[in-house]
């Protein structure tokens, strides 16, 4: 089978550029984005497996980002990390075609497991 | 407590305020904690293949150093603020450097602009300016400007904050957005009726250079050549 290919949207550049250099090292293939309007962009000209996105990003939020993915690329899977400790009840009510919500910090290995059981979906 | 929409409502205004600035620097210390696991985790990595046969790349350990420290500064200079933010409930009234609150706002008050990509720009006066106040309130109509001030502006605007002073008076000028359709806004009325209180005043202002500005003052006691 052939390398996943992840697209990570989040403003913390450091974060998302440290996540695609560690699952390198896990044999996913991944790019960062730093926001929504870039990440939706680059979308159109490159095949993503997977679209992992922060909740909360200056400009387009992940909800947003979630929504023109669903209606655009309904068979890209997504994943969304968040920073904080509690979802509103609307989010977790509005979260469909989400495969799984991260709360960080993670484990990369968490992060890896949630990446093959949304491929394996 | 709800309101008769059934919103939950917070248990009062000024710890709504608490509860806000408390949320947003945890959030971001939450990252830092997340990028500094994540670093770590790829000096592991880095590690892991040197001992199964790779090398080891002292240039790349340096830089997993430098990006771990830089992250224990960010959540160092966070911390710190915070700190100093708690500790202006402790004294209903105290004599106050606004320099002081300039300094919290700068660190605190940068994520609201952030996530608006808007720069944010705090410059501190060389003089000590005195304000008999309570910190804790004035930081919150402070920051009630800056929150109202940034629903006006637009990514890769500007948003400043410069402190002006005249005899018998201090204050902050606020610039960068168009502020003429904000005399209803409800935020602003909260840090004009905070001001009163203070004997000080919030004004909205045409400026031949800013364009326009929202000024703070209160009665205030400078004193220059501090530094």
């Amino acid at each position: 089978m052939d390398k996943p290919r992840v697209l990570l949207i989040d403003d913390e550049e450091e974060l998302v550029h440290t996540l695609v250099e560690r699952l390198a090292y896990r044999n996913i293939e991944a790019v960062a984005e730093m926001d929504g309007h870039s990440a939706l962009e680059r979308i159109t000209t490159e095949q993503f497996d997977v679209v992992i996105a922060d909740l909360k990003m200056p400009g387009l939020s992940g909800m947003e980002v979630v929504e023109i993915l669903r209606e655009r690329y309904p068979h890209v899977k997504i994943l969304l990390i968040t920073g904080h400790g509690r979802l509103d009840e609307e989010i977790e009510m509005d979260i469909e075609g989400v495969h799984e919500v991260l709360i960080k910090p993670f484990k990369i290995d968490n992060l890896v497991a949630s990446i093959h059981q949304a491929l394996a979906n | 407590m709800t309101d008769a929409q059934g919103h939950p409502q917070p248990l009062s205004d000024d710890l709504a305020f608490f509860g806000r600035i408390s949320a947003g620097v945890t959030h971001e210390l939450n990252n830092v904690v997340s990028i500094i696991e994540q670093v770590t985790g790829l000096l592991e990595d880095q590690l892991y293949s040197a001992n199964a046969g790779g090398t080891l790349d002292v240039d790349k350990l340096q830089s997993v150093h430098d990006r771990i420290m830089t992250q224990i500064d960010r959540g160092v200079e966070l911390i710190h603020n915070l700190n100093r933010f708690s500790h202006t409930v402790d004294e209903a009234e105290r004599d106050t450097d606004l320099n002081e609150l300039m300094a919290i706002l700068s660190v605190l008050g940068r994520r609201f602009a952030a996530l608006k990509n808007v720069s944010f720009d705090v410059s501190l006066s060389t003089a000590s300016i005195i304000v008999r106040c309570s910190p804790y309130r004035l930081l919150e109509a402070m920051f009630a400007v800056e929150l109202t001030a940034l629903t006006t502006m637009n990514p890769d605007d500007q948003l400043t904050l410069a402190m002006i002073h005249e005899s018998g008076r201090a204050g902050i000028r606020v610039t960068g957005g168009t502020f003429d359709n904000l005399s209803d806004s409800m935020e602003l009325s909260r840090a004009q009726a905070i001001l009163a209180e203070m004997n000080g005043e919030l004004q909205l202002l045409d400026d031949d250079t800013f364009g326009q500005k929202i000024e703070i003052w209160l009665p205030a006691t400078v004193i220059t050549d501090v530094f």
